[in-house]
């Protein structure tokens, strides 16, 4: 039984470092949530995506991205965001 | 390593690095303490650009690719230096510090391993910040984690950064951050942070971090002040003052963390009373004055600046007043940076980047101004009354543009068109980029001239001489004008009016053959019959004024007997005479008297030209090289002990029509239009080292020049069926066309007239005085584009260059812009009469109105210039209704039996109401327009209704295609609309964006989300049948073809690469097509899949995908190698080049590993960025050698050149070599 107890602290400690983690008993909206921030991070880290987006819909790169961030507390409640 | 034959390897090269710049930082990273230069960043390149204060012009210093992704910069600076050091994020996972180094490069000086690499949300190094006295550096992820290094140095001044401590925080998203100017109190940093775990989790929050020193401890403090949720900018206040400002929707609030003072709050002034026309502050700049005076300059989205600044009593320590006045309006920018000697440098959004100099600072302008003091609290902030806070917009009052740095972000498409002209037998390759907000920009590679003086000749010249008088005069004074057709020469003295001379004792009734100054004080002329010597005797007069006498001396040949060919310097004359004899004379230093040497060599074929070295540093030649007509040219050696002694040999491809020797290399122009560039060695004559370029179809004539702002070395003007000049720019060597003007003949003419160096040059019956590079602009030999643009509309989507034989030289363009309004009207409109004059220079000024939801459309029809001296020609607009947005555009021709001239066509697709996330329309039309050829305008025929969104067109034999959603329909032309041919729906297919043609029944599909598919047109069920798709869903964005089963495609993230279908399938396809059509479907998807054999990652979103040629190359035919011309969303430009034989892939490879081994495990790599990683970034890269790894080769020191030389077996001039030669291949 120790080696659970230990188990699960390391995943504890692991999941407390590295947001994203999960495992068997993840549910479905805790990694469709951290899919879509992880996606939405990943768009306003890369300066060519958030170029891409920014222009399409005629607003300032900054603010989109600052509107990227603020998607990222809730991305799944609402509707899903499109990609581009 | 096994190299299959059917594998396609690719060579990259970046012509043009991207200029979409996220960040701008101003510094003094050169360590003088009188200049300061600005680093600005895009995705992988840091450039140093170095305002010059005197000119008012930009320069680029260095560009460096850091092949690695960057995120953030910020400078720093050590306590007692007076240089600025640069701090880098990236994702390498590194915290790295670079210093500028003399050799125009950014040298990395701390590489710390931070994190993971690659962008993730808790990666810290989204946020970076130096505090203002360079104590610590705060890098913060956009989630949870924050990390501070402390700054210390240790005894021989180099920097430590401590061990990082940490803030973290769960579930908080950090928006934006900025540091605080405490000066002596503890480093403070401010962020605006969004808790998603507590109940209430869209509100906003200001936190502060607080480094305390003395227990080496971040302390983390909430700030009490509710913020807004439109709060997106944070402004620190200076020291003195100390404190920030929050910028909302609308207004500021200002708060000190240290004081206990209420907060104090100010509206931000706005353009009208529209409910769109919000003020949101979005960007900053502080500017520190003398005696703790400042100003801050602040900029809406719209791009109007206000000027904030702070009555501050010193001793009650209070803010008395914040005030803000309206400034100007530029731009909308990133990011502002104001130079000291007051200049602002706008790091402008989506357009070009902008240099301005202030001329006041607003003090006494009638402008709206705004004062804290007339608004007690929060409430009175948010009822005020809109009018009380509207100012006037108006032009440029307060600052003044004095320069333009062209970029090319946001490139959006783009085509590669050949122009003909009149004037020159070579087309000229354009690339057309639709780009930069709203412009058509066009490059040609070539360096522009501008010229000074046209004017016709008496005589049809054959051939043009300059000459000074004195030894040590600076300017030219004769230009001599030869003609061999009526035997006359032309000697003309420069100054300000050009006139004939009179008097200058030269021969004027023969061919001239050279003429040139030797001595202190003597001119020779060497005409067909014999040489002139003349000496210049400067002598007073009775009065005191200064008179030159002349004294004529004369050498001629045996009778019968002319000279064809010589070449003089100041102490050397060498003579080809038409028996083969070449005569040899030296000057004397005494007197200027031209002696004989007594022996002269016979060759052994007849002379075609020849050369001895011309370099001003008072050196004699020390060789002659004479070319003959066996196709060989000799090297004879001008030593007093062996002189006229043949040292070497070397045979040509052709004759030799023009020699120079300059320094220790030997340049050739032949008779078959090569241009050759030889080392010579100084005390052999031996040849060694040949590098070859083809210029164009007739014999290459080539003279010395000299460029304006470059003194290491003089450039050769090579001219052939075009000009060219050829030089050494920063370590390689570069042949570049010469761009508007034909030429025959030119030679170097430096006067000070023309203001310094120039080239006179004669072409047809004219004399022509140029100078080389653009006017008004820096001659930078950076760009090796020449760039001229066209101001559009609105935000161009789609261009279709004219594909009809007619060579009309015509582009359409597609323009349609999200969330304006649009001042024109309507072409649909019936009163399309009432022509309002709408102020075209207003909208350029300040934008269009914004509103929200709303389009403005149109195509605009561009006529291309075919040389320089015409503009490009806008021909027409069609602009749309408000509500609709194009979404593509083709040229078709339709095959109609009515229709006996078989015109053609532009469709536009276009749909209404379009919005985004989530995407929706009302309706979709396609609207035809005719061509009409005699006035190059487009008639409108017909508007069709269709049901999904048109995404993309193209012609299909004679129809139509149009793919709309997951839909294929076939459109033929109808009298009253478009008619359905044929309609197939690719169930598994979500967003078809690309389509092309290959020819047969054959098509390829590009998907939004599910990569490419092939498919055919299946005759007998009249619909698209796909057979073959990929293994990946890629997002694809650009796509051509290659060959019949070949396509490259690039998609969203910055993969580029080539999928080609199994030959067996490609062969059913064909031939036994039944046995393809019913194979079964597999994994929701076609039966069978594409082979990926190439792939590279280029860290900007591929928006087009060329292939051709884009180097200049001596006429159509022999120019550059056909290869891929790759653009980027960010203004980038690459060729891919197929490379041709095993060899040399299996040396580049080689190539490629050893120097990725001597970067990566040395430390050397910038950033600390893998490049196999990098260029991997999101699939492994496969069968592409990055030209841009193997070129910084050259950068490196000679003992690790031979060191990996010698690994390869090869010399370093040889890999050297080959470098060069792969580049010159398809490129420059």
């Amino acid at each position: 039984m120790a080696d659970k107890v230990k188990e699960q602290n390391d995943y504890n400690r692991l999941k407390a470092k590295y947001i994203g983690l999960g495992n068997a008993d993840t549910s479905r909206t805790e990694f469709l949530t951290n899919v879509h921030r992880d996606t939405l991070a990943s768009l306003s880290h890369h300066q060519h995506l958030v170029l891409y987006n920014s222009v399409i819909l005629n607003e300032n790169p900054e603010l989109y991205r600052q509107s990227l961030i603020k998607k990222m507390v809730s991305p799944i409640q609402k509707k899903p965001i499109s990609k581009g | 390593m096994s190299i299959d034959d059917e594998s396609l390897y690719l060579y990259n090269i970046t012509l043009r690095n991207p200029s979409s710049y996220s960040g701008s930082v101003l510094g003094q990273f050169l360590g003088d303490k009188k200049s300061q230069e600005i680093v600005v960043i895009s995705s992988s390149i840091i450039q140093l650009l170095k305002p010059n204060s005197n000119t008012g012009k930009i320069e680029i210093l260095s560009q460096q690719n850091a092949l690695s992704g960057i995120s953030k910069i910020d400078k720093l600076r050590i306590v007692g230096t007076q240089k600025d050091l640069l701090v880098v994020t990236s994702d390498s996972g590194n915290l790295v510090i670079l210093e500028y180094k003399e050799d125009y490069q950014f040298i990395p000086i701390i590489q710390i391993p931070v994190t993971k690499s690659g962008f993730s949300r808790i990666n810290p190094g989204e946020y970076l910040l130096v505090d203002p006295q360079s104590r610590c550096i705060l890098i913060g992820a956009i989630e949870k984690n924050k990390l501070i290094y402390r700054l210390e140095t240790d005894e021989n001044g180099k920097i430590i950064l401590s061990n990082p401590l940490e803030a973290s925080t769960k579930q908080l998203l950090t928006i934006t951050m900025v540091a605080l100017d405490t000066e002596y109190e503890n480093p403070l940093f401010a962020a605006i942070e969004c808790d998603y775990g507590t109940v209430n989790n869209s509100s906003l929050e200001l936190n502060y971090y607080e480094l305390d020193q003395g227990l080496n401890h971040i302390v983390k403090r909430k700030s009490k002040i509710q913020i807004p949720s439109s709060t997106c900018h944070l402004i620190p206040l200076p020291n003195h003052i100390g404190g920030l400002l929050i910028c909302c929707e609308n207004y500021m609030i200002y708060t000190n963390p240290n004081k206990n003072a209420s907060p104090l709050y100010l509206p931000i002034p706005i353009r009208s009373n529209s409910i769109e026309n919000c003020s949101l502050i979005v960007n900053h700049v502080l500017h520190k004055l003398k005696k703790n005076n400042f100003f801050i300059l602040l900029q809406n989205t719209l791009g109007d600046l206000f000027k904030l600044s702070v009555d501050y009593n010193p001793d009650k320590e209070i803010i008395e007043s914040i005030n803000i006045t309206y400034f100007d309006t530029i731009p909308p920018s990133l990011s502002l940076n104001i130079l000291k000697s007051g200049f602002l440098f706008a790091n402008v959004i989506n357009n070009d980047k902008l240099f301005y100099q202030f001329e006041k600072l607003g003090e006494d302008s009638s402008d709206l101004t705004l004062y804290s003091t007339d608004y007690k609290d929060e409430q009175s902030v948010l009822k005020v009354e809109k009018s009380t806070i509207i100012f006037k917009l108006r032009g440029l009052d307060n600052l003044a543009l004095v320069d333009i740095l062209d970029t090319l972000s946001p490139l959006i498409d783009s085509s590669l068109v050949e122009v003909k002209s009149d004037k020159s037998p070579d087309p000229i390759k354009q690339l057309i980029t639709l780009s930069s907000h709203s412009y058509l920009k066009t490059l040609i590679h070539g360096i522009p001239i501008s010229v000074l003086v046209t004017s016709p000749l008496p005589v049809i010249p054959t051939d043009v001489f300059t000459a000074k008088l004195f030894y040590d005069s600076p300017n030219d004074e004769y230009l001599v004008i030869t003609s061999t057709l009526s035997c006359k020469t032309l000697i003309l003295s420069i100054g300000e009016v050009v006139e004939e001379v009179e008097e200058s004792g030269f021969i004027t009734d023969q061919v001239t053959i050279g003429v040139h100054q030797v001595g202190l004080s003597s001119l020779i002329q060497v005409y067909s019959n014999g040489i002139k010597h003349i000496k210049h005797i400067k002598k007073f007069n009775d009065d005191g004024e200064e008179i030159i006498t002349k004294k004529l001396t004369d050498w001629f040949p045996p009778a019968g007997i002319t000279i064809l060919k010589s070449s003089i310097n100041n102490y050397q004359v060498v003579i080809g005479l038409s028996n083969s004899q070449i005569h040899y004379f030296e000057i004397d230093s005494s007197d200027d008297q031209l002696i004989e040497y007594q022996d002269t060599l016979e060759t052994s074929s007849p002379i075609t030209c020849l050369a001895i070295s011309k370099s001003s540093n008072s050196k004699k030649s020390s060789f002659a090289i004479i070319g003959c007509s066996d196709e060989t040219i000799q090297v004879i050696s001008l030593l007093s002990h062996n002189c006229l002694e043949i040292l070497s040999l070397q045979a040509l491809s052709s004759n030799s029509s023009s020699l120079l020797l300059i320094e220790s290399e030997v340049h050739i122009g032949m008779e078959n239009g090569l241009y050759v560039r030889t080392l010579i060695d100084e005390i052999s004559g031996t040849l060694s080292n040949t590098r070859t370029k083809y210029l164009g179809s007739k014999p290459v004539i080539l003279s010395t020049i000299v460029l304006p702002n470059i003194t290491q070395s003089v450039a050769v003007l090579a001219i052939s069926s075009k000009p060219w000049i050829c030089y050494n720019y920063k370590g390689s060597y570069k042949v570049t066309p010469l761009l508007g003007s034909i030429i025959t003949r030119g030679t170097s003419f430096i006067s000070e007239d023309i203001g310094g160096e120039g080239v006179v040059a004669i072409g047809g019956n004219d004399l022509i005085i140029f100078t080389i590079g653009k006017e008004d602009t820096v001659f930078d030999l950076n760009q090796d584009f020449n760039l001229s643009k066209l101001k559009l509309r609105y935000l161009p989507r789609k261009l279709v260059a004219d594909n009809s034989k007619s060579k009309s030289n015509i582009v359409y363009i597609a323009e349609s812009e999200y969330g304006i309004k649009s001042p024109y009207p309507s072409f649909e409109n019936d009163d399309i009469n009432v022509n309002e004059e709408i102020d075209e220079d207003y909208y350029e000024a300040f934008g269009y109105e914004p509103s929200v939801g709303g389009w403005a459309s149109c195509v605009q029809v561009v006529k291309l210039s075919n040389d320089q001296d015409h503009e490009q020609e806008m021909l027409q607009s069609i602009e749309f209704s408000n509500t609709e947005a194009i979404l593509s555009i083709t040229q078709v021709k339709f095959d109609t039996n009515t229709n006996s001239n078989n015109s053609e066509y532009i469709i536009v697709g276009t749909c209404t109401n379009q919005k985004y996330l989530p995407l929706s329309y009302d309706t979709n039309h396609l609207y035809t327009f005719k061509i009409d050829r005699k006035s190059n305008k487009l008639q409108f025929i017909h508007k069709t209704e269709v049901d999904y969104q048109p995404t993309v067109m193209i012609p299909f034999g004679n129809k139509l295609l149009v793919a709309m959603g997951k839909f294929l329909r076939l459109y033929d032309l109808g009298q009253k609309q478009l008619l359905r041919k044929s309609s197939t729906n690719i169930d598994y297919l979500t967003n078809i964006i690309k389509l092309i043609h290959q020819g047969g029944n054959r098509i390829v599909i590009g998907d939004g989300n599910n990569s490419i598919v092939f498919a055919k047109f299946d005759i007998d069920e009249n619909k698209f049948i796909p057979f073959a798709d990929d293994t990946r869903k890629r997002q694809i964005i650009s796509l051509t073809t290659l060959d019949y089963d070949t396509v490259i495609a690039g998609d969203k993230f910055g993969n580029i690469f080539v999928l080609r279908i199994n030959e067996s399938i490609s062969k059913q396809s064909d031939e036994d097509w039944n046995l393809l059509k019913y194979k079964d479907d597999y994994l929701n998807g076609s039966g069978s899949r594409l082979k990926c054999i190439s792939e590279i990652y280029i860290a900007d979103t591929i928006t087009c995908l060329i292939r051709g040629t884009i180097s200049g190359g001596g006429g159509g035919s022999g120019g550059g190698q056909d290869s891929i011309i790759y653009t980027g969303l960010q203004g980038s430009i690459g060729v891919l080049m197929p490379l041709a034989t095993k060899q040399e892939v299996v040396f580049l490879q080689k190539l490629e590993i050893i120097l990725r081994k001597y970067y990566d495990s040395n430390g050397y790599n910038l950033l600390g960025r893998e490049h196999l990683k990098f260029r991997s970034y999101y699939n492994p890269v496969k069968n592409v050698i990055d030209g841009d790894l193997i070129e910084k080769y050259h950068e490196l020191s000679a003992g690790i050149q031979i060191q990996i030389s010698r690994e390869l077996d090869r010399s370093p001039k040889d890999i050297e070599k080959k470098i060069a030669e792969l580049r010159s291949r398809t490129a420059f």
